[in-house]
């Protein structure tokens, strides 16, 4: 990728990876061609050798998930995250308006859940209240009531009248 | 053409990570991901060797995906997405480079053994073929890496730009911003740099038997 007819031609021999057998037997013919390029090669060579050979700088192993993390907690970053949600809206106030609309559906939820529970615990104690006077009623007998002849006599009962408390009231 | 819909001139070659990164502007989180998992290792070690400073290293390095999230929506695939972030690692370390010598602060480290021709950080070597060899191998890469630090600024980052398999010299011209020329000679004055500092070093190593003919033997 890099060849270039100025360079000498070790310049990158060796550089990236250890020769191949090629690049040995294209050196050396180059040398037996002339041999005064040999010292000058042979360097060309050894410092390529020694470039490759640099050791690789130590990394921490949670290096990747350290960048991620400090990408999610920066707000600058924070827009690029994927937006797909509200791709399929168009609605002009979505970044600002939504938590306020989200906020508004929650509580309207809220209110809702609250009024379905209060009426079914006021129809819970209505449904109370007509079985306990059912109950009331299921302890007279029936029968009782339909003896008019004892509610007849009620009513025949002389009933004395107290003069005394009358003449008081008055 | 990958990108003949927008009108852009591309290479022949598609850029796949100058798509990955279009598909981070639609927020896509998991390509970015994969672009940071990919471009790690060559940030860190391009920051690490501009800043020399192995504790600020990683935060600087983060710090460049971070910027170039934050940049997305501005990225417009008219170069090599590799371009585009060396460009920004490079602008950071540019800019800390200067904070420091506005600021400059005694460094934390001592020397080992308290000789300033000693480098504070001793870097290993996991490909051990004996103890000599091993002690040999050290030292030299400690030499590389002094070498490599004494270069200036320009110099140095184009010669690590040039280790990087994918960086053209065009590529390597964009992230330095200057002509190709210009960049082709800060490569060659750099290499030339190094190949004298490191002159005992090259001559005792084994790869010059690479280019030994074997007819010669």
């Amino acid at each position: 990728m890099m060849h270039n007819s100025d360079d000498s031609p070790g310049f990158e021999a060796g550089l990236r990876q250890p020769l191949t057998h090629e690049e040995r037997e294209r050196l050396r013919a180059q040398i037996r061609r002339n041999p005064a390029l040999k010292e000058a090669l042979s360097e060309d060579v050894a410092l390529n050798a020694c470039l490759r050979q640099l050791p690789a700088r130590p990394l921490s192993s949670n290096f990747t998930s350290q960048i991620l993390c400090a990408i999610q907690q920066n707000p600058q970053t924070a827009q690029l995250r994927p937006r797909w949600r509200f791709q399929w809206l168009d609605w002009p106030w979505k970044n600002h308006g939504l938590a306020g609309v989200t906020a508004a559906g929650v509580a309207l939820l809220c209110i809702g859940l609250s009024v379905h529970v209060y009426q079914d615990h006021t129809r819970a104690r209505f449904a109370r209240s007509i079985a306990e006077i059912g109950r009331a009623s299921n302890a007279l007998n029936p029968e009782v009531l339909k003896d008019f002849e004892a509610i007849y006599r009620l009513r025949q009962v002389p009933v004395a009248v107290d003069e005394e408390l009358l003449a008081a009231l008055q | 053409m990958v990108f003949g819909k927008l009108g852009l001139q591309m290479s022949a070659i598609p850029d796949l990570d100058a798509e990955m990164m279009l598909r981070v502007k639609t927020g896509d989180i998991a390509a970015f991901e994969t672009l940071v998992e990919k471009y790690k290792q060559p940030i860190i070690n391009l920051v690490a060797r501009t800043i020399s400073d192995p504790t600020e290293a990683e935060d600087l390095a983060q710090n460049v995906f971070v910027q170039a999230y934050k940049s997305a929506g501005r990225y417009a695939a008219s170069a090599k997405f590799s371009t585009w972030l060396f460009t920004i690692a490079r602008n950071l370390c540019l800019n800390e480079l200067r904070r420091r010598s506005r600021h400059p602060t005694d460094p934390l480290d001592t020397p080992v053994g308290g000789d300033e021709d000693t480098p504070a950080r001793q870097i290993p070597d996991v490909r051990i073929e004996g103890p000599a060899q091993a002690m040999l191998q050290t030292e030299l890469l400690a030499k590389i890496e002094e070498a490599l630090a004494d270069l200036p600024e320009s110099q140095r980052t184009a010669l690590l730009l040039f280790r990087e398999k994918d960086m053209a010299y065009e590529d390597i011209a964009g992230v330095m911003g200057t002509s190709l020329s210009a960049t082709k000679s800060l490569i060659h004055r750099a290499r030339e740099t190094m190949k004298l500092r490191l002159k005992p070093y090259l001559r005792s190593g084994n790869w010059t038997s690479d280019l030994e003919d074997d007819r010669a033997t």
